[in-house]
């Protein structure tokens, strides 16, 4: 699967749009990336390994209500982030 | 189905009866205040909690009276239009939602200490988020010791502090995530050291320090992912934060009004020049657009149709309302001439105080960039194709 960025988190993936990694769930692709990016865990994660509900997904292209980690991938997919965070 | 502006006027027709004398009495101190950076008398919050304001739309649980998001905002509304000290809406705002929190974490020995109290006005409550960085680079921390837990760091700016027992603060643990605590004032290492802001002085901001403050477990309010749950409360100040200044628009604009049509120039009263019309048109244009706006926002809100962390209407309303705020301002100015310079001395005091709400959970420019990267994440997907010059 794909991730794609922009904004901030574009900047946590040295400038790269687009990062490939083989995973078949959205748990084991955010490990994956957190892994490759390690800053990247405490800007996605929480203290359960799960993702915070201040950023958002887009699967394909379609926002994703309340992600879980089981969410299954397939080589094909691509996951984008909406992060809104304001204030601070 | 009741019309809105119908229950609007019902709105201020209860908040005129159950806390009218008190508001007046809050603004008729507010210019003193203002110089001495001092906020409203801790007697005069206790009454506004004994009066019930506090708790009005706090669960019936803790003596509230759930009421819904719109009614609330109209009631906040109408404290901005009689209450002359911007920062009494804010202050009670942050307590109530700070209340409001914790009562979410359905824990009963925490709602008993705090959110009780908070509801009856018997003590105040400030939240310790904002830090000179960003949310994923903050220097306050916690880390485990025996049984609890040791926090360390600063927190430049809280709002309310002055008059405050307890502080909903938020650290990074030590594994990097969020996390948020009740922190009493009288806790060991805390110091709490009066704020210098150059507007919304009467708000009592401090700035607070924490020297290896040994927390117990049980304060513990959120345990992860505390940057959620403060971007929550975010999302609402981001929408009551414009109720209050809304109303007190619609003051100014009255008082202009009034102003103008008495006071001749030339053999004529002002409020007859052409130009002066227009301009109190164009102020008129502008409270009634931002208040369709917040009120569209409120209805969402209280429909529970808003999402959870950023809702876009709500920031838009937000954004929106802000500038049309701001805008009254000015033009009350434009045509008060030298009174509003140096005649009275709140013009001046709001402009400066509602200068803040532009940076006041999220800045104008930052909610700018959310709304955009929403609307282009919602947009239709075409091919990308390649242009070839």
């Amino acid at each position: 699967m794909q991730f794609e960025f922009n904004g901030m988190l574009m900047r946590t993936v040295g400038n790269q749009h687009t990062v490939a990694v083989e995973a078949d769930t959205l748990g084991d692709a955010l490990a994956e990336l957190a892994s490759q990016f390690p800053h990247m865990k405490r800007i996605l994660l929480d203290n359960s390994g799960q993702l915070r509900q201040a950023h958002r997904i887009l699967l394909n292209g379609e926002f994703v209500t309340r992600p879980g980690n089981g969410l299954p991938l397939s080589a094909q997919d691509r996951v984008e982030f909406f992060t809104a965070i304001a204030g601070g | 189905m009741v019309d809105v502006m119908d229950r609007r006027s019902e709105v201020a027709g209860f908040v005129r009866d159950r806390w009218g004398g008190l508001l007046t009495e809050i603004g008729g101190t507010v210019v003193e205040r203002d110089e001495a950076r001092l906020p409203p008398p801790a007697g005069l919050m206790a009454a506004a909690g004994s009066a019930g304001l506090l708790a009005l739309s706090l669960p019936q649980q803790v003596g509230g009276e759930n009421v819904d998001a719109l009614t609330w905002g109209m009631v906040l509304e109408q404290i901005g239009y009689l209450c002359q000290d911007s920062a009494f809406p804010m202050i009670i705002n942050h307590q109530i939602d700070i209340a409001r929190l914790v009562w979410e974490s359905g824990r009963d020995d925490l709602i008993e200490r705090y959110v009780v109290p908070l509801a009856q006005g018997r003590f105040g409550a400030g939240i310790a988020y904002t830090e000179d960085a960003d949310a994923f680079s903050f220097r306050t921390e916690v880390h485990r010791k025996g049984d609890g837990f040791v926090l360390s760091g600063h927190k430049p700016y809280v709002t309310a502090a002055l008059g405050s027992e307890v502080f909903l603060t938020f650290a990074l643990d030590e594994a990097g995530d969020m996390v948020a605590y009740m922190v009493e004032r009288d806790d060991p290492g805390v110091s709490v050291v009066a704020a210098e802001p150059v507007a919304m002085r009467t708000a009592g901001p401090c700035a607070i320090t924490f020297e290896d403050v040994f927390l117990p477990a049980d304060r513990i309010v959120v345990a992860s992912d505390g940057l959620t749950h403060a971007q929550r409360f975010l999302g609402f100040q981001r929408l009551w934060a414009a109720c209050a200044p809304l109303g007190r628009a619609q003051a100014v604009l009255e008082e202009c009004a009034t102003r103008l049509a008495a006071t001749v120039r030339y053999g004529e009263p002002l409020a007859g020049l052409t130009s002066v019309e227009a301009s109190l048109g164009r102020m008129y244009v502008a409270i009634e657009s931002a208040r369709a706006m917040l009120y569209h926002a409120l209805s969402r809100v209280a429909q529970g149709r808003a999402e959870l962390v950023f809702d876009p209407v709500v920031a838009a309303a937000k954004y929106f309302a802000v500038e049309q705020v701001r805008f009254v301002l000015e033009r009350a100015l434009a045509v008060s001439g030298g009174h509003g310079f140096y005649g009275t001395p709140h013009l001046g005091r709001y402009m400066r105080d509602f200068s803040g709400l532009t940076l006041l959970a999220g800045t104008q420019d930052i909610l700018e960039v959310n709304l955009g990267a929403g609307v282009v994440a919602r947009a239709g997907r075409l091919p990308v194709t390649e242009h070839l010059s």
